[in-house]
């Protein structure tokens, strides 16, 4: 499902943040991407959508990640970033949800329909048409995370998703996540959440994956709890 | 009835349009002016007692000038200003109650405002809130140790929340690309213009112009 | 300085209504070529950081504090189409949503703070920007852009409503310095916090070829000139009042006697709008003559 080779990155104002990664994951696969702040883990996920474009190769469904396959491949993966507040940009929820859709080409109408379908899934009917700012931490999340489900990607990269949910929020999150049969890449601290969501995981350090495996395996060797 | 939000916006600018056309002396006239908005008042579903005192809440510049045609002697300009503020004020605040801000902005649109503008004023609304409770964290967090008369605590937030805003905005355009923008944001609310808001605009605006100006 | 519905005439309303509206549509236009697809989101966000911003209290003097208008800034951040833009979705937000500033006095407030404040501070900061004295221009381009928008909306509100007087004039004009030199010192703080933070964020783009400022100032001046204009007669006058030599009848009727343009009502305003007309009757003769001559014999 996604392939990725000797991917080098680096900002305009700093030094080299990805150097030289390897990734394969299977369709279907849930990963767990660990590592410390700044190791690269979320650099690394910006480029198999094209929002970062660095040296080396991506291909994702067969689709080589470039600037001419950009709308392709924006079909293939949803991105969830950890920033719920920056990704629920329209003035309500119902138009924020139907975002996506209509990018895709969706009537105006079809869109609603699917939107309203998803808010009443996600127990947000009474935000449909409120600013998003009022939403608590965890409806900003089930909002942002429906919005994405609704475009239906074969991947879907989530960026430290349980920031600011409490616990109830966070089981509910693993429910979701777990209904989901697409292939999932996690960006977490939280090893708990990363044992019930993903069946294996890679650890970034310095811009390079310095070891994959087990989840919890991979947890355990680096005493990541 | 649920009134299409351009037909709202253009009686509302009639009989704006109309006050603005009295002259200070016309204090009568200005009077029976001001039936249209109390009875819109009376009869719809806003907190009334709210919006009146709302309304006189934001009259310190109309005092100012009222103030100096009083001290001239010439108490019915006085009058003729405040009066004529007070009411444009509280029909503003029933129409932005009955009608959303969103829907307003959106009235403008299809009425012929620019689409950029109305776009980049819905930003602005989203986030208004967000970088507000930005500042007000920054303010507390300066309160807290002790800055709360400093130049340089002040330069800094303003500063800080500039930089803020800056990566914000690169947080939502990655978001916005990551769902598929292609550089042109889609219109989603279709307005259905009906015979009601025909007969209610025709009958809004003869009643506007017949108190103005065949009195 | 945000005029509230009820205080302005229909005929100023109209003028000035005519003249935003043309502004904004312009200045729409220009911002969606100029601004970049990412940029979108960030002139939105900017007027959410304008309004933020205004909680800040940036102390002043003994007890006295101050607050960011922005406009300077955001012309000097985003450039002048954009910050016009920016500028004219705050006003909307808050005349709809705080009752600052009318529904229809967006008319005159439109004009006076997101079009003539912009580019009051767009042109000194551009100019100075260019000689290598970017802090002194984004300082007198905060100074100019509150002072002259306070100075128009006086002025609308005084023809409006005929009740300022002389005395009343200089106060407020000394209260808009003051105001002026503070939004230009809170400017110069932001803007010295963002370089730290940020390096430089200048916007690069142009906007308006240097005749515009030229013009700009031009008429600017004018507008204020009118107030400070002696009533002495000049030595012309003075040489026929000392004389007795009495004027040689006219043989043709001027357009505009004595600089004042008589369709309008207020000495003030048949003045402005006479001197306008002739800066734009100069300034086009000077054009037209400019493409005319061929350029080898401008040299």
């Amino acid at each position: 499902m996604i392939r990725v080779s000797d991917l080098r990155y680096q900002y305009s104002d700093s030094g080299p943040v990805l150097r030289g990664i390897d990734y394969t994951q299977a369709r279907g696969e849930s990963v767990a991407l660990l590592g410390a702040n700044g190791s690269g883990k979320t650099t690394f996920a910006l480029h198999l959508n094209g929002i970062l474009q660095g040296q080396g190769q991506i291909e994702v469904d067969g689709i080589r990640v470039a600037s001419e396959t950009l709308e392709a491949v924006r079909r293939k993966v949803g991105f969830v970033f950890q920033s719920a507040e920056n990704q629920l940009f329209l003035p309500t929820v119902l138009e924020d949800i139907m975002f996506g859709l209509l990018n895709q080409g969706v009537a105006v109408e079809e869109a609603k329909r699917r939107a309203t379908q998803m808010i009443e899934s996600l127990n947000l009917e009474a935000y449909a048409a409120r600013n998003p700012f009022h939403l608590s931490a965890g409806e900003k999340r089930r909002a942002a995370l429906g919005g994405v489900l609704l475009m239906q990607p074969e991947v879907l990269i989530l960026d430290e998703p349980t920031t600011f949910l409490d616990p109830p929020g966070i089981r509910s999150l693993t429910r979701m996540l777990n209904q989901q049969s697409m292939a999932k890449i996690i960006i977490t601290h939280d090893s708990r959440f990363a044992i019930e969501t993903t069946t294996r995981a890679v650890f970034f350090e310095k811009g390079q994956i310095v070891a994959e495996g087990p989840t919890g395996e991979i947890i355990d060797r680096f005493g990541w709890v | 009835m649920k009134l299409d939000p351009r037909c709202a916006l253009l009686l509302l600018l009639a009989y704006l349009i109309a006050l603005s056309s009295l002259t200070p002396g016309q204090n009568l006239l200005l009077s029976l002016m001001c039936i249209l908005p109390l009875l819109l008042l009376a009869f719809s579903p806003v907190p009334r007692a709210d919006l009146l005192a709302q309304a006189a809440y934001v009259l310190p510049f109309s005092f100012a000038i009222a103030a100096v045609a009083l001290l001239r002697g010439n108490t019915a300009q006085a009058v003729f200003f405040l009066l004529r503020s007070y009411i444009s004020i509280l029909t503003v605040l029933i129409v932005t109650r009955l009608v959303s801000t969103l829907d307003l902005l959106r009235a403008m649109e299809r009425l012929g405002a620019p689409r950029f503008l109305i776009i980049v004023t819905e930003f602005l609304m989203r986030y208004l809130e967000v970088l507000r409770a930005e500042a007000d964290a920054m303010r507390l967090a300066a309160l807290c140790r002790g800055a709360a008369q400093s130049k340089l605590i002040a330069a800094s937030s303003l500063g800080m929340l500039f930089v803020r805003s800056l990566e914000r905005s690169t947080g939502i355009h990655n978001a916005m690309l990551a769902r598929g923008f292609n550089g042109r944001l889609p219109r989603l609310y279709p307005m259905q213009w009906r015979i009601a808001d025909s007969f209610t605009l025709i009958v809004g605006i003869a009643g506007i112009a017949g108190l103005r100006w065949a009195l | 300085m945000h005029i509230p519905d009820g205080i302005l005439s229909a005929p100023i309303l109209a003028g000035f209504g005519a003249a935003s509206c043309l502004g904004v549509f312009y200045s729409a236009k220009k911002a969606e070529e100029t601004t970049q697809a990412h940029r979108i989101p960030l002139l939105g966000v900017l007027g959410a950081f304008v309004f933020a911003a205004q909680m800040v209290n940036f102390p002043v003097g003994p007890g006295a504090s101050g607050h960011l208008l922005g406009g300077a800034l955001l012309a000097a951040t985003i450039g002048p189409w954009a910050a016009s833009i920016t500028m004219t979705a705050i006003l909307l937000v808050q005349a709809l949503v705080f009752q600052d500033g009318g529904v229809l006095a967006l008319a005159a407030n439109v004009f006076n703070m997101a079009i003539l404040g912009v580019w009051a501070a767009w042109l000194p900061f551009k100019a100075l920007s260019k000689a290598g004295h970017p802090r002194i221009g984004l300082f007198i381009g905060s100074l100019l852009s509150v002072f002259l928008s306070a100075i128009l909306a006086l002025g609308q509100v005084s023809i409006s409503s005929g009740i300022m007087s002389q005395g009343l004039w200089i106060f407020c004009l000394g209260l808009f310095t003051i105001t002026g030199a503070i939004e230009g010192a809170i400017t110069l703080a932001a803007w010295q916090a963002i370089e730290r933070l940020e390096g430089s964020v200048t916007d690069a783009g142009g906007a308006g070829p240097s005749r515009l400022w030229i013009l700009g100032t031009s008429i600017a001046v004018m507008l204020i000139g009118v107030f400070f204009a002696s009533s002495s007669p000049d030595v012309l006058e003075y040489f026929r009042q000392q004389t007795g030599v009495t004027s040689v009848g006219a043989s043709f009727t001027a357009l505009m006697p004595d600089y004042e343009w008589g369709k309008f009502d207020g000495e003030w305003m048949r003045k402005s709008a006479a001197g306008v007309a002739g800066l734009i009757c100069v300034y086009g003769l000077s054009l037209l003559l400019s493409k005319l001559i061929p350029r080898g014999q401008q040299q």
